[in-house]
């Protein structure tokens, strides 16, 4: 990724990360999804858990992966949904020759002791030869350090289906896992401050727009 | 319009007065107390702020027809036998408020002499209207709308309209004592969907969270803003029998400080021009043009680019700067099929100098705003002749 790709998204990723912790401590009702951001205790209660880092120390981090990508990012909470009760995660997981996947994650605590979930990894093309030799998605059941989503069923297929992604790059990649988790309002917050002519963002938040208009012309 | 210097240094505030008036209009009449006069008026403040809490409401007129008032922070030069060299021009500025009819009140040097404020948060408890250092109240940027040069701040009003805008803001609130302050003007408390919600944590300065909106006149019966203007728990009392024109004073106080110090800053619901238009830079008729951004840079409405006009804030009297509608706007408006980001010039709004400056030039900086995207900028000469700006806490600049 370029530089002022790199800055961008660090600096987005961090806002929106807080402003959601934000969301969870300043409401009572979502103090379920309080517990699982990292924490000596927050493995018992449930394994997937999402950064707890400082403000500062998370974005330098991001920005030192976003360079190098080794391993994987921490995990980001991008998305509250407190109306229906989810939460939605991202992190990005390094491959060999410097590029980076993306797996998200959505958790319901909903009507469950713990919590429901489900997730995607965005991936690079596999290797030449390889079915999904093609910028795709597809479903995960575990995340690539091992732990597996909670409450997923046990039938629950890792293999399909599998959806193609019109991406050439790390970058388109991580837009898309974006546009899916947090809908194209975000991805224009994220364009505006990041000054981005990216043709994909461009073509996501004009989708979005038009959705919209079509529906003010229905009403 | 009058103004009226209060400190405990004649002299120094003789000097104010004599370079503000070579280059203030002819209209402005300047009055430097003497130290005498400073003391005796303390004294009737204080005797009256007591005697109100159990003897009903006894205004206190000594400052009536001045329209502005311009007061030391550390008074102790002051004749130090009597009470009044004990008392801060932030107290005396809060006993004003509650005691008198004056304009807009200025505090010197409550943080520091030459400072700019890298938290952008440290002057919203403050009873000042407005804080500045003893360095900067004769700057020129704090008395004029535009062409500004050098070091001033954004947030500086022009401390020659504030008077009017003062006495605007005070009648729309007299007028309107009984109505809803959130609902009268325009914010959503409830609905987080909406293009004018406003977020629970600036709600909660004036006491408007988890969808309740008060009166302007419970905004001060029940100390709603305190963490705004914190009527003292022993004045409460006064409350009971302040006639409504001073309740509708003191709210309007709290309302502009709420607006000013903690709303605007945020630039999220509302948003003044050259942060707005950074965020819409189609706006502007010609964004790759340095000098349609520059022209953005003015406290008056002259330039308002065109398509912002359905979005502006009103009244317009609240804030000391065209603010519009902001989140409203950004849905509003989209960016057009042929717009480029890439022809922008790469410039930055530059909260120390109220001007855009080449990216390359600026120094962005994590103030506390309390918004999404806290990132501003700051230009700072390191190597300018005579720069004595101090940028606090210097840490922010290494983030």
């Amino acid at each position: 990724m370029e530089e002022r790709q790199i800055i961008s998204l660090a600096d987005f990723l961090v806002n929106l990360h807080f402003r959601n912790k934000d969301v969870i401590q300043g409401r009572p009702a979502l103090v379920k999804y309080s517990k699982i951001a990292e924490s000596p205790k927050s493995k018992n209660y449930c394994d997937i858990n999402y950064s707890s880092d400082q403000k500062t120390s998370l974005k330098t981090k991001l920005l030192s992966f976003f360079r190098r990508p080794t391993a994987f990012s921490a995990m980001l909470l991008v998305h509250v949904d407190d109306r229906h009760d989810w939460i939605r995660l991202v992190r990005f997981v390094g491959k060999d020759d410097g590029s980076v996947n993306a797996e998200t994650i959505a958790l319901s605590g909903k009507d469950v002791e713990k919590f429901n979930g489900f997730g995607y990894r965005y991936e690079h093309p596999e290797d030449a030869g390889d079915e999904h030799n093609f910028f795709h998605i597809q479903p995960i059941v575990t995340v690539s350090t091992g732990e597996r989503i909670p409450g997923i069923p046990a039938w629950c297929s890792d293999k399909f289906p599998t959806f193609y992604m019109r991406a050439d790059n790390s970058y388109e990649l991580i837009i898309y896992a974006l546009s899916s988790l947090c809908g194209w309002r975000q991805l224009e917050l994220y364009q505006r401050t990041a000054r981005d002519d990216c043709w994909l963002l461009k073509h996501l938040i004009a989708q979005g727009r038009a959705a919209l208009q079509g529906t003010q012309q229905n009403q | 319009m009058r103004i009226v210097i209060l400190d405990d240094e004649t002299l120094r505030a003789n000097s104010w007065k004599a370079t503000l008036l070579d280059f203030l209009d002819d209209g402005v009449d300047i009055t430097v107390f003497d130290v005498g006069q400073v003391s005796q008026l303390i004294g009737e403040l204080h005797r009256a702020r007591f005697e109100s809490r159990t003897k009903g409401y006894r205004q206190v007129n000594s400052l009536d027809g001045y329209d502005l008032v311009i007061i030391d922070y550390d008074l102790l030069g002051l004749e130090p036998d009597q009470a009044a060299a004990w008392a801060t021009g932030a107290e005396v500025a809060y006993t004003m408020r509650l005691m008198c009819n004056v304009g807009p009140i200025v505090v010197v040097n409550q943080f520091g002499t030459n400072t700019f404020d890298l938290t952008m948060r440290r002057g919203i408890a403050s009873y000042a209207d407005t804080d500045i250092g003893s360095l900067q109240v004769t700057s020129k940027g704090l008395w004029s709308s535009d062409r500004f040069e050098g070091f001033r701040p954004w947030h500086w009003p022009d401390l020659c309209h504030e008077s009017a805008r003062f006495k605007a803001a005070c009648g729309y609130v007299a007028d309107n004592l009984d109505a809803p302050l959130m609902a009268s003007l325009g914010f959503n408390v409830s609905d987080t969907e909406s293009d004018s919600f406003i977020n629970y944590e600036l709600a909660a300065f004036v006491g408007a969270a988890n969808g309740h909106d008060l009166t302007f006149r419970e905004l001060v019966m029940k100390n709603a803003g305190l963490r705004v203007f914190n009527i003292l728990e022993k004045d409460i009392d006064i409350l009971t029998s302040m006639p409504d024109e001073q309740v509708a004073r003191v709210s309007a106080v709290i309302l502009m400080h709420w607006l000013e110090k903690v709303v605007l800053p945020a630039q999220e619901v509302i948003g003044d021009a050259p942060h707005l238009a950074t965020q819409l830079p189609w706006v502007l008729n010609d964004s790759s043009d340095t000098d349609e951004w520059i022209a953005l840079c003015t406290l008056t409405p002259d330039g308002v680019p065109q398509e912002l006009l359905p979005y502006v804030f009103e009244p317009s009297f609240l804030f000391s700067r065209p603010v519009f509608w902001a989140e409203k706007a950004r849905r509003e408006s989209s960016m057009p099929q042929e717009f480029e980001f890439a022809d922008l010039p790469l410039i930055q709004f530059c909260e120390n100098v109220s001007n855009f400056i080449p990216e390359s030039e600026a120094t962005s900086f994590p103030s506390d705003v309390i918004a999404f995207d806290k990132k501003r900028w700051v230009k700072i000469d390191e190597g300018r002749a005579g720069q004595n700006e101090h940028y606090e806490p210097q840490s922010y600049l290494l983030m």
